[in-house]
């Protein structure tokens, strides 16, 4: 566990996929960023549901890179985006227990936190692929709030109530929107649409 | 001059991963998808190795119930997308055979990867690799189940300064041209322990397709020390008669050493040359007549010992060796100023090597 010198907040990595993940004090487990494309692959790769299919029209939206060509212009493309609710919720029930995707009061909280934190440690058990990919991240951009991808990453899933909506800020390369994540939130507007800009991450409450 | 020995092991056959896209990217070119892999398995060497995996799946199957549940499995796999990562990170040190059709997602994640030059594609339809220059694609019509075998056709052992005074594999031969080598080429067991002089000593294996440079392992707990190469090596040792022994130490004595029948002078071989109805010459000592090359003599209070050297280089002193050149041997010494092996006199007989061992050319 590799501890930030603001001691709210840690980062290890989850049992699942070895990628890291926030525990922040009072809130629980967070995934700093948001799901990437090989996690979402594990899930396939074990659940033998989806398919190349399925597949091909997820990254249609937004193609798969590898974390070897990752660069400042396309490392949205490492995060699996264009998930319908269920899809996603199909994923946080495999990647464990209680992690479900973050209410909108959640999500604004870690994003005022991480405006004010100092530069985050790599945890040691990190999976090769997730190390490789804080390596290149690292370097486009190294401030908490943007390494995580809350701002300049993609847009998340997030509840409101008993609806799900998106929030974040994309970089206007990536996607051209003026949203503020702490005031405005995304709605979809066609239920089967695939959005390429947005993702998700996931959140656990409690202590480890 | 750096001595060593060293052992290489006889490459053994590498394992063949196979692994099947049962994916829906796949699913028109199921039939011939199975048909290449049961080609595989028959066509193989049965020392070689075989594990079946499919892609998306870190699972291994066993190949001996292949044909009554290939369509099971088939279907065990169908929707796990074409994903390479869940099977290469739990095989090594295999040959990686990928039949199927359609982009592998993930692989060129593993393009920086030293299994990625062991990747064999074989193409059913689609390209597996896409644009990425991973692995080699080839199409199904130009694959056949025997280029997975791959042999090793010969073995070159050379090095720097590299000169062998003992090996254990007597079908690897000495070659002079250029530099020093062992070679070997053919062989079922291409085993050898070395003694030799020389640094950075490696063997060059060609195979069917490519070549490779490999190191020999360090055998520290083995003596380079020659007393001990042959007491530990060959035939056991047989004793001289008594006439035979009197006359070993006439000649060990003497200043000049003469055929105990004609009374010519023998400066080489332990042959005589006026004995008619002989184009080698007559073995001097009649116990010899069976031995080519050279030939140990130990001398002890009970008699005097002989065994033949197999090897056609023996080590004298610590930089220098005798080398049998058909009807002679030649003294080699390593010059250290011009960093070489340099031909310097014919071996004489009866050269002693230590405590009472000597070396000489039958």
């Amino acid at each position: 566990m590799s501890q930030s010198p603001d001691d709210t907040i840690h980062v290890i990595t989850d049992d699942k996929t070895h990628f890291p993940m926030l525990e922040i004090e009072n809130i629980g487990f967070f995934t700093l960023w948001p799901i990437t494309k090989i996690q979402f692959e594990m899930y396939m790769s074990e659940v033998n549901r989806l398919g190349d299919r399925w597949y091909d029209e997820i990254l249609s939206c937004n193609p798969r890179v590898s974390y070897r060509q990752v660069n400042k212009t396309n490392y949205e493309q490492l995060f699996i985006t264009g998930l319908h609710i269920e899809e996603v919720h199909s994923f946080s029930e495999w990647f464990g227990k209680d992690f479900r995707i973050p209410t909108v009061q959640e999500w604004r909280e870690v994003y005022r936190l991480m405006d004010n934190l100092p530069c985050f440690e790599p945890p040691a058990d990190m999976s090769y692929p997730a190390n490789q990919i804080w390596k290149k991240l690292i370097k486009i951009s190294t401030p908490p709030i943007k390494f995580s991808m809350m701002k300049d990453g993609v847009v998340d899933w997030v509840s409101q109530g008993n609806s799900y909506v998106g929030i974040g800020a994309p970089r206007n390369g990536f996607y051209q929107a003026a949203w503020n994540p702490l005031t405005d939130t995304v709605k979809k507007i066609k239920p089967d649409e695939r959005l390429n800009y947005l993702g998700f991450r996931l959140i656990r409450e409690g202590k480890s | 001059m750096e001595e060593h020995f060293l052992s290489l092991e006889s490459p053994k056959f590498e394992t063949i991963v196979v692994i099947l896209d049962a994916s829906e990217s796949a699913e028109n070119d199921w039939a011939m998808i199975v048909d290449s892999a049961k080609k595989i398995f028959q066509k193989t060497p049965a020392e070689i190795k075989k594990r079946l995996f499919f892609l998306g799946n870190s699972q291994e199957y066993d190949i001996e119930d292949f044909e009554e549940n290939v369509s099971l499995w088939r279907k065990q796999n169908n929707k796990r997308g074409s994903f390479i990562s869940p099977v290469l990170m739990t095989v090594n040190n295999a040959k990686i055979v990928i039949i199927g059709s359609g982009i592998i997602y993930d692989l060129e994640d593993w393009a920086d990867n030293h299994k990625s030059t062991k990747i064999l594609l074989v193409k059913m339809s689609e390209s597996m690799r896409g644009t990425h220059e991973i692995g080699t694609e080839i199409d199904k019509d130009s694959f056949d189940g025997h280029q997975l075998a791959n042999p090793i056709h010969s073995i070159q052992i050379d090095g720097e300064d590299f000169m062998p005074y003992y090996w254990d594999n007597p079908d690897y031969s000495v070659s002079f041209e250029g530099s020093i080598a062992l070679n070997s080429s053919n062989l079922k067991n291409y085993s050898i322990n070395i003694a030799a002089f020389g640094t950075n000593i490696k063997a060059k294996i060609t195979k069917s397709e490519g070549k490779e440079k490999i190191s020999l392992t360090s055998a520290e707990s083995h003596s380079t020390d020659i007393i001990e190469l042959i007491e530990t090596n060959g035939k056991s040792w047989e004793k001289l008669s008594s006439d035979e022994e009197k006359l070993f130490n006439e000649h060990t004595r003497a200043d000049v050493i003469k055929c105990p029948t004609c009374g010519c002078v023998i400066s080489g071989p332990l042959r005589c040359h006026n004995e008619k109805g002989s184009i080698l010459g007559k073995p001097i000592y009649n116990s010899l007549k069976e031995i080519r090359g050279f030939v140990i003599f130990k001398d002890l209070p009970e008699g005097i010992y002989y065994k033949q050297y197999n090897p056609e280089i023996i080590r004298i002193d610590e930089n220098s060796v005798a080398i049998n050149k058909k009807a002679k041997s030649v003294i080699y010494r390593y010059d250290t100023n011009k960093k070489k092996w340099i031909q310097y006199e014919d071996l004489k007989p009866y050269y002693p090597l230590k405590g009472g061992y000597y070396v000489s050319i039958t």
